[in-house]
């Protein structure tokens, strides 16, 4: 289902942090350039292949943001990790004994920054799993 | 004291034009006085070494601005299948046995992320971008090398360059 735009957007992101990966120097710690490059090169080559089956529009569009962001910020900022984030100010984390309402949800949604999209964790639902199509 | 330079360069240009062996070279410099005059005055034979050394350099620099030699199909040919070989997602059953009509996606069981990847390297092997929309075109071996024999002017007989830069097979005595 993925329009010929999308797809060479996809495709064009590639081949921007496959570049990347074979010029990117390391400014903070110079002995580590050759770890960062292979970090790169291994962390685009998972993640792209892992999201390989995202059909839905929406999704897609947030992944290429997710990746392009990550480009982003790792050129300005010279560092190919990404920056974790913890929990939301003022929650709790989630636990058996408490009922999280709705908002509590949506603040954590919120508070998650696009270039940790992959990296999400689903919480299991009782939900039937749709078959992915390839 | 730029006319004195002047003056001495132009007395020595006769010298100075000849290319010196390393040891004649340095017999010429352990001619001058042992520290050389450093408030300026130039002395003829310091000059003389001075120049010679540049003048090596130059040559040194010029053999480097060498052209590559002519491009033959053949060469393309076995730059691509080594570059096709190196790239590390394909199986080692297969490793030697990419020929010309090899297809990335149905022989090689590469999917379009891993096509990219080799054009990338493709691309920094022959020092040129491949537009993206040329990307469709070049799903088989022979594919590429066809599109690199057509955006490269390769032809089959070797032409001959023209070059300044002296014969490497003479370059030895400067060893």
């Amino acid at each position: 289902m993925t329009n010929n735009l999308t797809r060479s957007r996809v495709l064009q992101l590639y081949k921007r942090l496959i570049k990347l990966s074979h010029t990117w120097q390391a400014v903070d710690h110079p002995a580590k350039t050759a770890e960062e490059r292979l970090y790169i090169r291994n962390e685009t080559r998972s993640l792209f292949r892992k999201n390989k089956h995202v059909e839905n529009a929406n999704e897609l569009e947030e992944h290429i943001r997710e990746g392009e962001a990550r480009v982003e910020l790792a050129c300005h900022y010279k560092n190919p990790y990404p920056r974790l984030v913890n929990l939301p100010t003022y929650s709790l984390p989630p636990s058996h004994n408490r009922i999280r309402y709705k908002s509590e949800y949506e603040v954590e949604d919120m508070s998650r920054p696009i270039y940790l999209k992959s990296y999400e964790i689903k919480e299991e639902t009782s939900d039937n799993e749709e078959p992915s199509k390839t | 004291m730029l006319k004195t330079i002047l003056r001495h360069g132009c007395r020595l240009r006769s010298v100075v034009n000849m290319r010196f062996s390393a040891p004649l070279c340095n017999n010429i410099h352990t001619l001058t006085p042992s520290n050389v005059q450093a408030n300026g005055q130039i002395w003829p034979h310091v000059f003389v070494s001075r120049r010679t050394r540049m003048i090596d350099q130059f040559v040194k620099d010029a053999g480097q601005m060498r052209t590559s030699p002519p491009l033959t199909p053949r060469d393309i040919e076995s730059r691509v299948l080594r570059i096709c070989n190196e790239y590390d997602k394909i199986q080692e059953a297969n490793k030697n046995k990419i020929t010309l009509v090899t297809h990335f996606m149905n022989d090689l069981g590469l999917d379009s992320l891993d096509h990219v990847e080799i054009i990338v390297a493709l691309e920094n092997e022959f020092g040129f971008e491949i537009p993206d929309a040329d990307y469709d075109k070049l799903y088989t071996v022979q594919n590429v090398v066809d599109y690199l024999i057509k955006k490269m002017n390769v032809t089959d007989r070797s032409k001959t360059t023209v070059s300044s830069a002296p014969d490497p097979r003479y370059d030895d005595h400067h060893h």
